[in-house]
């Protein structure tokens, strides 16, 4: 017994942090008086006697009004909390494998300001992800409902995000659902459409999935200003040997790539991506399978742009954990250009996240609570080092025996600094990328549990959607010491959050 | 064998080998990571001062002098506490560290604190530090005899509280 308790003490608090080496010798000038000092060599102590002294002074001048005057004017050095500005958070709500609803939420006030039926969750449960809101404005698809006399099809939403209104609609037509598609594991869930929204905010991509044999792709450009309008259409056929299932990512801006995923008749994943431009006329094609040596793996994908260079990173990566993961550099004519191989003992990159700075490291956040760091430049491997802090491990996010990735891995927008959330929900790390030291821990003292977590845009706020039991509430903390800024009382009972789709400013 | 004391890079080099073990064992004995690394500081000043008379047992030294560092620091701000009162001073209230989430987190956090800040000292010393029981009565102050009950003491009581401990 001893000696499992000598193991238990010695494996576990040897996992306390220490403090940095430059902490563990006290300021050497303080050492060499307190050292060479014989009288008051305590700074209590000395305080002690300064203290006493005050108190005789007081006391002897005026006694109560002095001492009350002193109470206000110390009142007003400890300020209380700064006033926050108001922001609505957008939570999606619901069954995400059945209906849900987007529900705007006003902080610090904690009132419901705005809900809206529609999809908010893309894909199943073993390869899904909530839906991505624009900085400004969302697009939501509503599936309308020929049970309750609705002509079937989808109807287009646009919200103001920082009013929580709709904005107007548009009809985005039907296409018919593969009925094949309902005995297949990867479309377990209701939703076979994306939304992708440029960055300004103007126009948004919808991809939808359709077409007997579920080969084919329409792909929408929708014009979002002054209300949703379809400016143009296009249907991909895929030569996939099964059905597809497809993804957008916006191409800052300037078009959209489409992400077809199959599964091939040698049972390897493979994705064709094709980038279109604002006509949906084709840039350019990057295929995922067996002649580009990276298909065999079930494969993640993350596309994001590099603005140091104006590559683009696509990263593949096998939540499983069974293959590498691959690093490939395309070029703004969408060619690869580079690629790097990451070996499996890294483990597969946490859902979603992958940042780039402008000084052009890229880092990836690795489950195995590692930080791999690219530079783009170069495009070569840096360097990889350990997640600092008590963080124990994080979600690989989606296809992980129907794990919802719902967002624990937040990057502030310069690329400079992560967010963690760790597998348990117990602990919030605030990391800085450059160093890759731990600068602020929020943890199991603050929150029973997280569900979720947001940046304000303008970074200064981090939001959580913290969970108690079968309860939930928002909490802002300040988000560079993770201290907490303010909360609501529990949202009401029934209305099922699961995931903070964005943050916006109330106007 | 006693030997002369050190001089200061050479305590300085001490110290710092056994900075890691001592401060886990403090902030395990005291659950406060401000306080363990100020009495490891006030540890290592009285190091300077009063050089330990032994160098094989340096982490045992400064576990036992940064303890009493410490309760001298609580004492002292305990004393102070009415006078802010009186004086109106705002509280504050200190936010739970990195270190103090560990413990929260770790079953070794759950059983210390099942036991008294005297009972963590020595279990700590024992199953942590690796110190004897004899060494752990030298440095106590106390009698191998009461080092040897206060460990039977504890295990009972972090078994009684925890199933976990075989």
């Amino acid at each position: 017994m001893s000696s499992d308790l000598r193991d238990l003490f010695r494996r576990e608090l040897d996992e306390i942090p220490l403090r940095s080496r430059e902490e563990w010798l006290p300021n050497v000038e303080r050492t060499r008086r307190a050292a060479s000092r014989s009288g008051l060599r305590r700074p209590g102590r000395t305080a002690l006697v300064i203290a006493a002294c005050v108190v005789l002074v007081v006391a002897s001048i005026s006694g109560g009004l002095l001492l009350a005057d002193l109470r206000r004017q110390l009142g007003a050095v400890t300020s209380p909390k700064p006033a926050l500005p108001t922001e609505l958070l957008y939570l999606s709500a619901g069954d995400p494998l059945g209906a849900t609803r987007l529900v705007a939420v006003s902080m610090p006030e904690g009132k419901i300001v705005g809900s809206f039926a529609a999809q908010t969750y893309i894909g199943g449960k073993y390869a899904g992800r909530p839906l991505r809101l624009g900085v400004e404005r969302g697009l939501l698809p509503v599936v309308r409902d020929p049970a309750r006399g609705e002509a079937p099809g989808v109807t287009l939403a646009s919200i103001a995000l920082d009013r929580a209104v709709a904005e107007g609609s548009a009809d985005a037509g039907n296409e018919p659902f593969s009925t094949s598609r309902s005995v297949e594991p990867m479309t377990s869930g209701a939703s076979h459409l994306d939304v992708a929204i440029g960055p300004d905010s103007t126009s948004a991509f919808v991809v939808r999935d359709g077409g007997t044999d579920g080969h084919e792709t329409l792909v929408q450009h929708v014009s979002l200003e002054p209300a949703p309008r379809i400016l143009a259409s296009r249907r991909i056929v895929s030569d996939a040997e099964s059905y597809v299932w497809s993804r957008a990512v916006p191409l800052d801006g300037a078009g959209v790539a489409v992400a077809q995923t199959y599964i091939a008749s040698s049972l390897i994943v493979t994705q064709v991506w094709r980038f279109l431009d604002d006509d949906l006329r084709d840039l350019g094609t990057y295929r995922v399978d067996e002649t580009s040596g990276i298909g065999s793996r079930a494969c993640v994908l993350e596309l994001t742009r590099i603005p140091a260079t104006h590559d683009w990173l696509l990263v593949c990566t096998d939540p499983a954990g069974f293959a590498n993961t691959v690093v490939v550099f395309l070029s703004s004519s969408f060619k690869e250009v580079a690629r790097i191989e990451l070996p499996r003992a890294l483990g597969p990159v946490a859902g979603w996240s992958v940042t780039a700075a402008p000084d052009g490291v890229v880092t990836l956040v690795m489950n195995r609570m590692l930080l791999v760091r690219i530079g783009a430049r170069t495009r070569s491997l840096i360097d990889e080092r350990l997640v600092p802090g008590p963080v124990g491990a994080i979600y690989t996010g989606a296809s992980l025996g129907g794990l919802l990735d719902v967002g624990n891995v937040v990057f502030s927008a310069d690329g400079g600094t992560a967010y963690l959330a760790d597998v348990g929900w117990r602990g919030l790390s605030r990391v800085d990328l450059d160093t890759a030291t731990l600068t602020a821990y929020a943890g199991a003292l603050q929150f029973a549990g997280m569900q979720a977590i947001q940046l304000s845009p303008d970074g200064a706020r981090l939001h959580v959607l913290a969970r108690e039991g079968d309860r939930f509430r928002l909490v802002t903390l300040d988000a560079v010491s993770l201290r907490e800024l303010a909360r609501t009382d529990y949202l009401p009972d029934g209305l099922g959050p699961f995931a903070l789709l964005g943050v916006s400013a109330a106007r | 064998m006693a030997t002369a004391g050190p001089d200061e890079t050479e305590w300085s080099r001490l110290y710092l080998e056994s900075y890691p073990s001592v401060f886990r064992a403090l902030v395990a004995t005291l659950f406060d990571e401000e306080a363990a690394a100020d009495a490891m500081h006030d540890a290592f000043i009285e190091g300077l001062r009063r050089p330990p008379r032994h160098r094989q047992n340096v982490a045992g030294w400064l576990f036992r002098v940064a303890l009493r560092k410490a309760r001298d620091a609580r004492r002292q701000s305990q004393l102070l506490l009415p006078l802010s009162w009186l004086l109106g001073l705002p509280h504050e209230s200190r936010e739970p560290s990195v270190a103090d989430r560990v413990l929260d987190r770790i079953t070794v956090g759950e059983l210390l604190r099942l036991l008294t800040e005297r009972q963590r000292a020595v279990v700590v010393a024992f199953y942590y530090l690796d110190l004897k029981q004899d060494d752990i009565a030298a440095l106590l102050g106390i009698r191998r005899g009461t080092v040897a009950a206060t460990l039977s003491q504890a295990i009972a009581r972090m078994r009684h509280g925890e199933n976990r401990v075989v």
